[in-house]
């Protein structure tokens, strides 16, 4: 499927990625979203921490995982953003100067990587959530995202395995599913989420959809 | 200028007897000093040096290789039962502790952990008490991923899991992030609980890392406490 060009002059997407207007939101502000650039990531976790304490999320889970040091595993209804920890060695096949951490440098010589990147939810422009939702309490707001009304959600659980990511889940203590809100309460304010607003590095990136991804790479 | 006389130029050299600021020249720059010169030696402070050599701390299993004397000769030594010290390099037992340890710190606890570890948002991201090893020594000492470990000095021992990681490179250390004690949540032990007292004499620092280690697989709640083998 081709995804055409957005609209840069106005900030608006092409009528296919503008799914606030095909909610019904007349006169709606641009779309709005995150970009990660996962290459200056330094796996801080202050957007774990950041999200939590803004939501109310609670606590979920002390166990250490081994998981390098991912402990929080996934995304769930108690976990909004996760930073997740891949330690990738690869032999070298060609001499480099610029190799990072590697033993001698030499031909053959494993060269180890720590790549971390902060995982969300995505706010899909088609969402399998909001799509199975039998009651409504799964809706798209007038910026494009997909937020959670609490006090609908009867906690069926559809929106958890229609999620092709595993982004929501349902919380043990109430009963119903949560998931990131892209901070509607902030962002309907003029306030960035409060994940991009800790970020140290700017790794997450807030702002009009248009001017992320691929309008970003391309400009 | 207090300390210098204003256009008084480089090519001053001070006239027999003179006295004072007058007696120095201008091309001694080092104010702080009465003659302008720099100093080697001072008459009082300096208990070390003043020229650098490199000695081995301590505890270090390792012989010095740079310099033919093993450790500092100033080095100020606390001598008491529970500050048993390790024999060092080519000193008979050394090899009963063949392994450096490095403490450092974790991004999600602050500082020695004591405000951070009874906080459930950044207990969750890091929540206990680990080491780190290189996978040639968790292969040597039979240490597991996630298992236990107890490590051991000639002062205590203490238990903790272990990360196998490649990170940590071959030179058989063990890595200790040191923010836990037993009132963290959940609990864990600190590794400030063995160091030995070993104070630099002229910055009086605690000079008692690396502390050179061995090890014993298991360990922990309802493990049985291994001897050094």
């Amino acid at each position: 499927m081709d995804i055409p060009p957005a609209d840069l002059s106005t900030g608006r997407a092409e009528p296919g990625l503008d799914p606030a207007a095909r909610a019904g939101h007349a006169g709606h502000p641009p779309r709005m979203g995150f970009f990660t650039d996962t290459s200056v990531c330094i796996g801080c976790k202050a957007c774990e921490v950041a999200c939590k304490e803004w939501n109310a999320v609670p606590e979920y889970g002390l166990s250490l995982t081994g998981m390098s040091y991912d402990n929080t595993q996934g995304l769930s209804a108690s976990t909004w953003r996760h930073v997740a920890f891949i330690e990738q060695s690869a032999v070298t096949t060609r001499k480099r100067d610029d190799a990072p951490i590697s033993g001698t440098g030499a031909e053959g010589a494993a060269e180890l990587r720590w790549l971390m990147s902060s995982d969300v939810c995505k706010h899909c422009t088609e969402a399998a959530c909001l799509d199975v939702c039998p009651t409504g309490a799964l809706m798209r707001t007038e910026f494009g995202t997909v937020v959670v009304q609490d006090d609908v959600c009867n906690g069926c659980g559809y929106c958890v395995s229609a999620c092709p990511f595993g982004v929501i889940g349902r919380r043990e203590s109430d009963g119903g599913a949560h998931k990131c809100t892209l901070c509607y309460d902030r962002i309907g304010d003029g306030l960035t989420p409060a994940c991009a607003q800790a970020c140290p590095t700017e790794s997450i990136q807030f702002g009009p959809w248009t001017s992320c991804g691929s309008g970003r790479t391309s400009g | 200028m207090p300390d210098f006389v204003a256009g008084r130029p480089p090519s001053y050299r001070p006239p027999a007897g003179a006295t004072g600021v007058d007696a120095i020249s201008g091309a001694d720059p080092f104010i702080m000093q009465a003659d302008g010169k720099a100093w080697l030696f001072a008459p009082a402070g300096l208990v070390d040096g003043p020229l650098p050599a490199h000695y081995e701390p301590q505890e270090s299993p390792f012989r010095n290789l740079l310099y033919g004397q093993q450790h500092n000769s100033v080095r100020q030594i606390i001598r008491h039962r529970e500050n048993r010290y390790q024999p060092s390099g080519d000193q008979p037992g050394s090899e009963v502790f063949p392994y450096v340890t490095t403490t450092y710190r974790l991004t999600e606890h602050h500082t020695a952990g004591g405000m951070s570890r009874f906080l459930p948002y950044l207990s969750e991201l890091q929540p206990a008490f680990f080491c780190e090893v290189s996978p040639q020594l968790a292969a040597e000492r039979a240490l597991e991923h996630l298992g236990w470990v107890t490590i051991i000095t000639s002062r205590s021992a203490i238990e903790a899991r272990v990360l196998v990681t490649e990170r940590i490179r071959p030179l058989q250390q063990v890595g200790l992030p040191w923010h836990w004690d037993r009132t963290a949540i959940p609990p864990g032990t600190p590794p400030t609980s063995w160091p030995t007292s070993r104070w630099t004499r002229t910055c009086t620092s605690r000079r008692s890392r690396p502390w050179p280690v061995t090890s014993a697989p298991g360990g922990g709640p309802g493990g049985q406490p291994c001897a050094t083998s």
